[in-house]
């Protein structure tokens, strides 16, 4: 019950992971565009560690969200029952796969095939950890949260943040092709943003009629829409941003852009731990 | 499998929370955490005639649980690690070393029962009191009860109870527990709204 | 026969051998109860000792403990495991605080070191300088002396030890030694039964007669009890509360309780539940009077033989032909005039009118009908008539003096009585009423026997000078109206010598000169009777749980050494005794005594045992009274039950009485409002409010320990439509506030209180400035009472009180 805040290293976790990991879907979409194939990919290549560097960000969060990290290892053990081990191997594959893309790709030992054979898996590993993301709340006793808006909501944070991620991390290493790819980052920005909002306006919707003996899910948080609005307004301005990319790439306000954006999904995800409302008690 | 499982006869109860006080102090719980819940519901209202009397339909009682053991446990179906297990008796318990302290047991437990303890860096909850049971003994809350409410034993060899099924615990069916009551007249059933729980400030 | 109800293995094969020698004992005891007792785990090969000790807080019972010890530190506590552990089987189980007293044990309350007010400071503010225990004795034996010699004996006062009730010290070391000096001038009735003792039972019966436990009661028979709550404030698995649930379930016994709150009786065990407006329960008994006048219900054959004042033909002679008859009140016939009829209760009870006919009709065709009270009504200003009125109401129905009854007062018990450490004889003579011991310290020599209840002189010769303070926390806690109290307190040139010895810092230490730090029953020898409330036999044996921690010492030889500087050190100690010495000399007594009746282990199988108990049968006799009343006449001046007492009669005519006791002396137990009563709330105080004994704390005992508080806070229950009004919710935080006082609590909505009422735990610590704003956060109810007190009996009446509730912003 209650105070989503007592959650806020898993908020961290589940804002970042997904948004380090969608932004590998912005490289592999320049990657057919032949980003990789001009004077800047030495560049492109160092930057992607950008969105690796978050996803490990997050993960380090959901770390100290453990009160025995050391016994971590054995998480391992419940994959296939307990949907937070699903979650966590996924992750750690697309962790692995995305790290090994960017070690051969700094290393050069990547063709052009299997750079992009890689991106692509790695760009659906990221869509299927973000899709884990929110599967790893859906228990069948915690009514609120068990409902596809989880997921769906989770899947739409990834894009979200992961369009503009992905963006900001081509204007690292060249404006250019930042330009070029705009459309790609904004696009997935705007569907993640549209996506992202329907899931938790439909899980909002859902937790006013939820009820167990303390009252409804919604009473729990009274300022829920207003962190709906936090999410809607952040957003739309990361979406602009990424269109405006169309024109002038700015590293600087892409970045800023970024944090804004995490800001709202951050908050968002505070909303969604408040709404944590048991079956019973 | 034996399944150890408790029994609960409510219409003793007094509320008293000596079963509580006394799981507190054996398993030396800090300030603010308990393995065992004591619920006061209470509904109804008052009525005044055009006398000035009063009346009233209100009713008031306790439900006391910890762990319930559940046949299809919530907390063992979320666990990552299998630090939340059942042994030989059916009583599920925490294996401290693999336990990693994600909390997902004390999110997805209906009932409240299992938490994480940061100092000791794992999951802590009603364990049956089995070493007790080892030794022939009864865990301390049952021992404790003043008022012969409770009793902890093979499920086959509890007296007849319904399985759980009184506000404000939820649906038996969902993680089938091994708490059985004998109910008051004043009991309300699962799901019912019109009761509200009197005492938050001492089980929340 | 009987069974030690635990003992270890060193002990296992003797006592059960001499379970096996004692099967021709205890003709006053029911069987052996319970499987063989069990031996623990060897306790020589673990690090772990278990250690037998008991919980005696003046709850009513004496609780086993059995704690387990590791490293000379007190590991975790179990209570009685010997015995049967079947409902109904008997069980000294320890309630949620004794359960809880490892933490308290350890409480950083405690008090460790003796200290004194710093000087130049005055009581109440609170600063004191740790101090060596040879300068504390000093300090305390010269007052002794001083005080004495200046004022004489009648000016020393050692007050009530409610905090270690029972056992075999209490606070008769310091009884012990002041009579060796000349004596003390004492106290009569408690706090907690007055009234009933002393405006009562003396003018009903003579004294305190025909009261059995609740083990007497029948098949399917009815309980109606006024204002009692033995399964909130009793809870000893060996205590009343049991008891009665145990009928309930095993006999079918349908229970009734009229009381403004729900008690615990009322909520799972299912009993009906009456709700009453506080203070109004002799107008309720009257309407009842008249329903079963109305309907033949009246035991006319066991009224003419044993009760007087019921009607005319029952009136003392002198007394007859003036209307002064019950029925006469009744009837609307004497007295105010007013016919009692359902309809007038109901407009002051607010219970329906139809609903106290039933209950007439359901109280005068159920036999036997048990008709007890508890003691909650008797603490408001009408209390002796409210007290006296239920009694007479058993009494009408013929409800007494039988098996299945009690005395229409309270609940007996039986058990082996445990004499405490002699006291020797005190000289004075003079006494006073218990609550009025502020008023004998401010008002001395202006406290009468026909204005203030003296006995044994005509009026107080001085007032109290030196106040002996162990193991209670009345000065600033548990007495009415704390302002008034403390502001008596505070004046030095009144009580010159005030001395505070307890196990913690109460507020009540602020107001001494002198505070020592006193060991736990836990933490010494203990000895202690199964219960005061408990209808069992037995003894509990407690040895310390570890050695004494930081400075604490005991209090047999505290004043043992003070003895020693006072020049009577040898006949102190009877040559030499120790605290152990005393409880086992005492206990060999016992032996001598009732050996015959019990077959009792010795001291040393006792010691290791733990305690042991046996279940009491209850008599199939009627009181010698009912069966000849010609024989064995009760000790009233009449000899008989008195519903009209000549007594009372007679102080009605001879005493002076305040402006708010007028009219309240009454021969017949009339209805009296009282001062602030139900009539009286106001826009300014528009609630009544009583506080209640709750499963938190025994008055004020274990109070303050941190796990009970977060099991059972002190909070203000309300009413939901009253809540509504005041614009509160369920644990809001909230003012209280009298003509007294003002205090910050909690508040508790529910539907478990009567509209227009406010009640609220009692016995929480009071913490407040001691000037300017004296807002207590500390939850102490005692913040708002009034020095209101009886007419007769001249106990408390705190619970007459009106106040006012608001929401504040934390």
């Amino acid at each position: 019950m209650g105070n989503g805040f007592s959650e806020a290293a898993l908020a961290v976790f589940t804002t970042l992971a997904p948004m380090g990991a969608c932004a590998f879907i912005v490289l592999c979409a320049a990657c057919f565009k032949g980003a990789f194939e001009g004077v800047a990919a030495k560049t492109l290549d160092k930057a992607a560690f950008l969105p690796l560097v978050v996803v490990a960000v997050g993960f380090i969060g959901a770390f100290f969200h453990l009160a025995s990290p050391l016994n971590a290892f054995f998480v391992f053990m419940g994959v296939g029952s307990s949907p937070l081990s699903n979650e966590v191997t996924v992750g750690v594959v697309f962790f692995v796969l995305a790290a090994v893309y960017c070690i051969l790709a700094v290393a050069g030992k990547l063709s052009a095939g299997a750079r992009k054979g890689l991106l692509v898996a790695v760009s659906v590993m990221a869509v299927v950890f973000s899709v884990f993301c929110g599967l790893a709340y859906t228990m069948y006793t915690i009514p609120t949260w068990d409902t596809p808006a989880s997921v769906v909501q989770m899947l739409g944070y990834g894009l979200l943040g992961g369009g503009i991620l992905g963006l900001l991390t081509l204007a690292l290493a060249d404006a250019e092709i930042a330009r070029e790819n705009a459309m790609a980052g904004a696009a997935l920005s705007i569907a993640g943003l549209v996506i992202g909002v329907a899931g938790f306006a439909w899980q909002i919707m859902a937790a006013q009629s939820t009820a167990n003996i303390w009252g409804t899910a919604a009473d729990q948080v009274p300022a829920i829409w207003g962190l709906f609005g936090a999410l809607a307004v952040c957003g739309i301005i990361g979406a602009a941003v990424a269109g405006t990319s169309r024109k002038k790439p700015v590293p600087a306000a892409l970045a800023a852009a970024v944090v804004v954006v995490a800001v709202g999904i951050f908050f968002a995800r505070i909303g969604f731990y408040g709404l944590y409302m048991s079956v019973a008690l | 499998m034996t399944q150890y499982g408790f029994y609960f006869d409510a219409t003793r109860c007094t509320g008293c929370k000596t079963c509580e006080a006394a799981c507190r102090d054996y398993h030396n719980l800090d300030l603010g955490t308990t393995f065992r819940h004591v619920y006061e519901l209470e509904g109804g209202g008052w009525n005044q005639a055009e006398d000035g009397t009063w009346t009233t339909d209100s009713f008031t009682y306790y439900t006391s649980f910890a762990c319930q053991h559940c046949d299809d446990p919530a907390c063992m179906h979320v666990c990552p690690t299998g630090a939340m297990h059942k042994d030989e008796n059916g009583i599920v318990s925490v294996d401290t070393g693999r336990c990693i302290g994600c909390g997902y047991c004390h999110m997805a437990c209906p009932y409240d029962a299992p938490f994480v303890d940061r100092a000791k860096g794992h999951s802590v909850k009603c364990d049956g009191c089995k070493d007790r049971i080892a030794e022939g003994k009864q865990p301390m809350c049952v021992e404790a009860c003043s008022m012969r409410a409770l009793q902890f034993a093979p499920v086959d060899q509890l007296p007849e109870g319904e399985r759980a099924a009184v506000a404000p615990l939820p649906d038996p069916e969902l993680t089938k527990p091994n708490l059985y009551i004998k109910n008051c007249a004043a009991a309300h059933a699962v799901g019912d709204t019109s009761c509200r729980v009197a005492n938050e400030a001492e089980v929340k | 026969m009987r069974e030690a109800t635990t003992m270890t293995r060193r002990t296992f094969a003797k006592a059960a051998g001499l379970a096996g020698l004692a099967a021709a004992g205890a003709g006053a005891s029911s069987g052996l109860f319970g499987e063989a007792p069990k031996a623990f785990a060897d306790e020589e090969a673990s690090d772990e000792q278990i250690v037998y000790t008991h919980c005696h807080v003046n709850c009513g019972g004496a609780c086993v403990l059995q704690c387990h010890v590791k490293d000379g530190e007190l590991a975790y506590v179990e209570s009685d495991t010997a015995g049967s552990s079947e409902f109904g089987g008997v069980q000294a189980r320890a309630c949620l605080r004794g359960r809880s007293i490892r933490r308290w044990l350890g409480s950083d309350e405690r008090l460790n070191y003796p200290m004194k007010r710093v000087e130049g400071t005055k009581r109440g503010d609170g600063k004191y300088e740790q101090i060596s225990w040879d300068e504390a004795l000093d300090t305390i034996a010269s007052e002794m002396k001083r005080i004495r010699e200046t004022y004489g004996s009648e000016s020393i006062f050692i007050q009530e030890c409610s905090g270690v009730e029972q056992n075999i010290m209490m606070n008769n070391p310091f009884f012990r030694l002041s009579n060796l000096l000349g004596g003390e001038v004492t106290r009569y009735g408690s706090y907690s039964s007055a009234s009933i003792s002393f405006g009562a039972y003396p003018y009903v019966y003579g004294g305190s007669w025909g009261n059995r436990s609740f083990k007497t009661l029948q098949d399917g028979e009815l309980v109606v009890m006024f204002g009692f709550s033995p399964n909130d404030m009793r809870m000893a698995g060996d205590g009343p509360g049991y008891d009665l649930a145990v009928a309930m379930e095993q006999k079918g016994v349908r229970v009734i309780n009229i009381d403004p709150r729900r008690t615990e009786t009322c909520t799972n065990l299912g009993a009906e539940w009456i709700p009453i407006v506080p203070g109004t329960d002799a107008a309720l008994v009257a309407a009842l009077a008249h329903e079963l006048i109305a309907n033949n219900l009246i035991d006319t054959e066991f009224v003419n033989k044993y009760v007087v004042g019921f009607n005319e033909d029952t009136m003392p002679e002198d007394a007859k032909g003036q209307h002064l008859s019950y029925y006469d009140y009744v009837k609307g016939t004497g007295y105010d005039m007013v016919e009692k009829t359902p309809e007038w209760a109901s407009a002051i009870t607010r219970i329906p009118a139809e609903r106290i006919s039933q209950l007439a009709q359901e109280i005068g065709t159920a036999k036997p009908c048990f008709i007890c009270q508890g003691l909650g009504m008797q603490r408001h200003a009408n209390g002796d008539n409210a007290s006296r009125s239920v009694m007479a109401l058993a009494l009408m129905v013929g409800q007494v003096g039988k098996p299945g009854t009690t005395s229409g007062g309270t609940i007996g018990n039986g058990g082996i009585g445990l004499s405490s450490l002699p006291t020797g004889d005190n000289p004075v003579t003079v006494q006073f009423p218990q609550y009025l011991w502020p008023e004998a310290i401010r008002d001395g020599e202006k406290l009468t026997a026909t204005h203030d209840g003296i006995k044994g002189a005509d009026k107080l010769n001085v007032g109290i000078k030196m106040l002996i303070n162990y193991g209670n926390n009345m000065m600033a806690n548990q007495n009415g109206d704390i302002n008034t109290t403390t502001d008596i307190l505070r004046d030095e040139s009144k009580c010159e010598f005030i001395l505070q010895y307890d196990v913690a810092w109460t507020d009540s230490c602020n107001w001494a000169d002198i505070v020592l730090p006193d060991l736990t029953p836990q933490e010494t020898y203990s000895l202690s009777a199964a219960g005061e409330c408990n209808d069992i036999a037995g003894i509990r044996f407690g040895q310390p749980l570890y050695e004494p921690k930081f400075e604490r010492r005991e209090i047999y030889e505290v004043c043992a050494e003070l003895a020693e500087r006072l020049g009577v050190g040898d006949e102190f100690t009877d040559g030499g005794l120790t605290r152990e010495d005393w409880c086992r000399r005492q206990y060999d007594e016992l032996v001598e005594t009732v050996g015959d009746t019990y077959d009792m282990p010795t001291y040393d199988e006792g010691v290791a045992m733990g305690a042991f108990s046996y279940d009491i049968a209850p008599s199939m006799d009627n009181d010698p009274f009912i069966d000849d009343p010609e024989a064995n006449p009760l000790t009233t001046v009449t000899g008989k039950a008195q519903i009209y007492s000549p007594e009372i009669a007679e102080m009605a005519k001879t005493w002076t009485l305040d402006e708010s006791e007028k009219n309240a002396i009454t021969a017949i137990p009339t209805y009296v409002p009282g001062p602030d009563s139900a009539d009286d709330v106001t826009d300014e105080f528009p609630f009544q409010f009583v506080d209640f004994h709750h499963k938190c704390t025994t008055h004020s005992t274990y109070a303050h320990n941190p796990v009970v508080q977060e099991m059972a806070p002190f909070q203000a229950w309300i009413n939901p439509i009253d809540a509504e009004r005041m614009g509160i919710s369920d644990l809001d935080t909230v003012r209280l506030t009298s003509a007294q006082g003002s205090m910050i609590t909690q508040a508790k909505v529910t539907n478990r209180i009567m509209p227009g009422v406010i009640m609220h735990a009692q016995g929480s610590w009071h913490s407040a400035p001691a000037e300017g704003d004296r807002t207590d956060t500390g939850r102490c109810t005692n913040t708002l009472t009034s020095r209101q007190r009886n007419p007769i009996s001249k106990g408390t009446g705190q619970h007459s009180l009106i106040c006012a509730i608001e929401k504040v912003e934390e």
